[in-house]
């Protein structure tokens, strides 16, 4: 007797699950220099490694933040595919609290737009990433991030580049649950390196698996 | 059960991929919602009745858990169960899968998966609160002609997730089961190859059309 069959054309198309992954970054002057262009290499090393992951190339979609005198949005939340983010410029103060405000606001707008679409998504993440202290307020938008980290909605990551970053600010942006982090020198390459393994894992997951994340410590300096 | 029951007793239960106990958990669920239903003849026709059998579930599974000497947590995983007694289809679900009836060649899901915002989060059976995710409820079992059950490792393929609406090949499959038997080649090859691109998550399928009519 013949087995069962199943025509692929009466099988459901969903969409893939989508990671959301928000780079907020320091481009105030002090990133002037060698910091600058290993961060815009570490960027293009991150989209790489994400196109060439069968399944994050379809999940993971990235936006760039960047923060100095004043905030824009370098690239909105999408997908790897496409061109590739413009090269980021050094100039200007630290308003990182402005650019923390507009990160949470794009971020906010694309899980609506998922939800209109009725697209499932992941637990976004968002890496803020900065050698300096900030110059503006900063509070309010550090209680929006505690919020969302606290309801477990956001996974937030606080990375400090350099030793003139102001570790004890960054304690008090960063959610209690994950405090930052110092790189190691300004080895971006395998920070992103890392980044991009661990949104492949997280498009990976399955429902009520847990993910566990690759070792931070090729790029981190371990208990600062 | 008794005898003339066109739909027999389908229970599924998909361990937590994190639990580490989770396929006993998932086993121990499965059995003694068997013992609880076809045995002690618990009916799953009113809420109370269902969080009855949540509660049969769950001693069983602090039983368990007493035995393996960790916590009920290690036990981890969703339940959905489904009969027919004297004409009507009872059924009820906690967390992931679903539930999908054939009525005269119309499909419909019967009960929808249980999520969390995230698209890896589900309620378990063993979770805080999980009474309150419950679904049960109950339709003639004149008007179906087909039912399918399955877990979340097959929603991508079986349903369209945006509005909830059960693929045509869920139609095709109660088709060909009412031509030949299912035997346990067949759902190998339907789960291993042709709904592996579904994703990497554990795939369960159960499929009946009624014996008697």
């Amino acid at each position: 007797m013949e087995g069962f069959e199943i025509q692929k054309h009466e099988l459901a198309e969903n969409p893939t699950p989508r990671c959301a992954c928000i780079l907020l970054l320091d481009v105030s002057s002090s990133m002037m220099g060698q910091p600058i262009a290993e961060l815009n290499e570490g960027i293009r090393l991150f989209y790489e490694e994400i196109k060439n992951d069968e399944t994050a190339r379809y999940a993971v979609e990235i936006g760039i933040v960047t923060f100095s005198t004043g905030a824009r949005v370098l690239t909105s939340i999408r997908s790897t595919e496409g061109p590739v983010p413009p090269t980021l410029h050094a100039d200007g103060v630290t308003n990182l609290g402005e650019g923390l405000e507009l990160a949470l606001d794009i971020l906010q707008e694309r899980k609506d737009l998922y939800k209109r679409m009725g697209i499932s998504y992941y637990q976004p993440w968002m890496v803020l990433m900065t050698d300096g202290q900030p110059t503006d307020e900063w509070r309010s938008a550090a209680r929006r991030a505690h919020e969302l980290a606290g309801q477990r909605k956001l996974s937030f990551f606080g990375i400090a580049i350099g030793d003139s970053a102001d570790m004890d600010t960054l304690k008090e942006i960063c959610p209690p649950n994950r405090p930052p982090v110092r790189m190691k020198g300004i080895c971006f390459d395998k920070f992103f390196v890392w980044l991009s393994r661990s949104m492949s894992c997280i498009s990976r997951s399955t429902t009520g698996s847990s993910v566990e994340l690759p070792d931070i410590s090729g790029w981190a300096e371990i208990g600062v | 059960m008794g005898e003339a029951s066109p739909f027999p007793l389908l229970a599924l239960a998909d361990g937590a991929g994190s639990a580490v106990h989770s396929r006993i958990g998932a086993e121990t669920a499965v059995r003694t919602a068997v013992d609880s239903i076809r045995e002690k003849k618990l009916r799953i026709d009113s809420r109370s009745r269902c969080l009855e059998l949540h509660e049969a579930i769950l001693i069983a599974l602090r039983e368990a858990a007493k035995e393996l000497e960790t916590d009920l947590s290690t036990l981890a995983t969703t339940f959905m169960a489904v009969y027919a007694l004297e004409e009507t289809v009872y059924w009820m679900q906690l967390g992931d899968g679903t539930i999908i009836a054939q009525n005269h060649s119309v499909l419909g899901c019967v009960s929808v998966p249980c999520k969390g915002e995230f698209a890896n989060e589900t309620v378990f059976v063993t979770s805080p609160g999980a009474s309150d995710s419950l679904q049960f409820g109950s339709f003639p079992a004149a008007e179906c002609d087909g039912l399918l059950a399955f877990t979340d490792g097959l929603e991508p393929l079986l349903v369209y997730q945006a509005c909830l609406i059960p693929a045509p090949v869920c139609s095709s499959l109660i088709s060909q089961l009412k031509q030949k038997p299912l035997t346990g080649e067949d759902l190998q090859h339907l789960l291993e190859n042709e709904f592996c691109r579904a994703s990497d998550d554990d795939k369960t399928l159960g499929l009946m059309v009624p014996s008697l009519r």
